[in-house]
């Protein structure tokens, strides 16, 4: 035999074993399995819909709360969700990286779209689930949805790619990381647009790459939403900046954050 | 054959630098096992792990004409979520060989029985070790790469792994580091000795085992 079974940096196959592999595990104690990674996020937008559609009357957008608030929730999900489980994936992973074959940038994509195709499936349920219920009838903008998750879904990958390797180095940045990203839920237009802040807020708010996805989804949604603050150029450029950045860090780093002990 | 190029490695641990290779080359003809000597610290198990390909040199490079195992034995890849059975499914479609027929045989030879289909974290760390070595004697390689265990479990058994093991040896290398000099008699007909960074290759093991004790002798 002469092939040269040196690792390459991305391996399809092992990517494909280690989905498999994060399926079994993640729920691998509980009855149902990964089931559970559907039926959480179901549960909890639907927790947070009754509370909030109590405290606030009419939404900002349309006439149903539920609608309103689930699409900016599933697109702030691709990035916050996508983020945590990027950054997470080495040290999840760590003993199997010993196997030679696994690459750091294997358990980070695997990881990855595991997660991403977990967050599309439940987006589809739960805003499919909502315009039944509802009974709301639309014309959707496919283009600006697919926008919006592709864009929060690349600031994910890319800012999760740089964490890792932040992470191997200085492992305290992880608490630190930690509090700087919790407020991203409250800031990010989860709850309100745009256009309903106070000028000089919304020139600040602006900065924050997330809001011009959830920005993006509530147009695909709403048909007299304009979105007209949003800047592809911005939150893509942030992205693509990210994941490239990340991918150099991790492939010249890619020693150290395998050895380290 | 196995290429190591003017490679360099410095091993960082809890902030001490170490110069385990320094420019260093050798070249590993298929066909004869090999054993790695030197002194205690000297980088043993951390150039094994380079030509494993688990840690990249500093400088250099490495060509691995064949494939080559990761070490024997090894269960860190083992998930205690999934069954023993699950584990070595998870380790064919790495390796790419089949799954049905890998599962089969570690069956067979770890004797875990019904405990194959329970999950890893349930198991005793002789039956972790048991499904380890299947694994490892499960999948084809050119290369076994060794750290100190050939094998496990009570006296019985580790005949059967050594028997097993030197059944894999006739179509298959063996790159070692050992302790112990008996064992890497038995396995090794070539050895290297590494010393201050530098690797000297020895086509007998026997010269490889006297440079190496005139190496502690006038350390």
């Amino acid at each position: 035999m002469s092939s040269n079974p040196m690792p390459s940096f991305i391996n399809i196959r092992v990517i494909v074993a280690l989905m498999m592999r994060e399926m079994t595990t993640r729920y691998g104690k509980s009855a149902g399995g990964y089931v559970w990674a559907l039926l959480e996020p179901i549960g909890m937008i639907a927790v947070l819909v009754i509370v909030f559609s109590q405290a606030l009357r009419s939404p900002q957008l349309g006439d149903s709360f539920p609608l309103f608030f689930a699409t900016g929730y599933i697109a702030f999900g691709f990035y916050g969700e996508l983020s945590n489980f990027a950054s997470a994936a080495i040290a999840m992973n760590k003993p199997l990286l010993t196997l030679p074959r696994v690459t750091p940038i294997d358990a980070i994509l695997a990881r990855f779209l595991l997660q991403f195709i977990t967050l599309c499936v439940t987006g589809v349920i739960i805003l499919s689930g909502i315009m039944w219920i509802e009974d709301i009838h639309t014309v959707i903008d496919y283009a600006s949805i697919l926008k919006a998750i592709g864009y929060a879904s690349i600031l994910g990958l890319g800012v999760g790619i740089t964490n890792v390797v932040i992470f191997s180095f200085v492992p305290t940045y992880q608490n630190v990381w930690k509090i700087i990203t919790r407020p991203m839920f409250l800031i990010s237009g989860v709850f309100f647009i745009m256009e309903d802040l106070p000028g000089p807020l919304q020139d600040i708010l602006w900065w924050n790459p997330v809001i011009h996805a959830t920005g993006l989804m509530r147009k695909g949604f709403f048909p007299l939403y304009d979105a007209n603050f949003v800047s592809e150029l911005y939150i893509g450029g942030l992205g693509f900046g990210f994941l490239t950045l990340g991918l150099f860090l991790v492939y010249s780093n890619r020693s150290f954050i395998v050895d380290r002990p | 054959m196995i290429e190591l190029q003017n490679v360099t490695k410095i091993y960082r641990t809890a902030g001490v630098r170490r110069l385990v290779l320094d420019n260093a080359s050798l070249v590993i003809p298929r066909g004869r096992s090999l054993g790695l000597l030197g002194r205690n610290g000297a980088g043993k198990s951390t150039l094994l792990r380079i030509i494993a390909g688990t840690i990249e040199a500093d400088a250099g490079r490495i060509f691995r004409h064949g494939s080559v195992s990761w070490p024997l034995g090894f269960s860190g890849s083992f998930s205690n979520l999934m069954s023993g059975a699950q584990n070595v499914r998870f380790v064919a479609r790495v390796y790419g060989c089949d799954a049905d027929a890998l599962t089969e045989y570690v069956a067979e030879f770890s004797e875990l029985g019904e405990y194959l289909f329970m999950p890893v974290g349930s198991y005793s760390s002789g039956m972790r070790a048991r499904l380890a070595f299947g694994v490892s004697m499960g999948v084809a390689f050119d290369y076994y790469l060794v750290d100190e265990t050939t094998a496990v479990g009570d006296a019985r058994f580790k005949k059967k792994c050594r028997q097993v093991f030197q059944e894999r040896l006739v179509s298959s290398d063996v790159i070692m580091v050992s302790h112990s000099m008996g064992t890497l008699r038995d396995y090794c007909e070539a050895g290297v000795v590494l010393e201050n960074g530098q690797m000297t290759y020895y086509e007998d093991i026997e010269e490889a085992i006297e440079a190496h004790g005139a190496n502690l002798v006038h350390g």
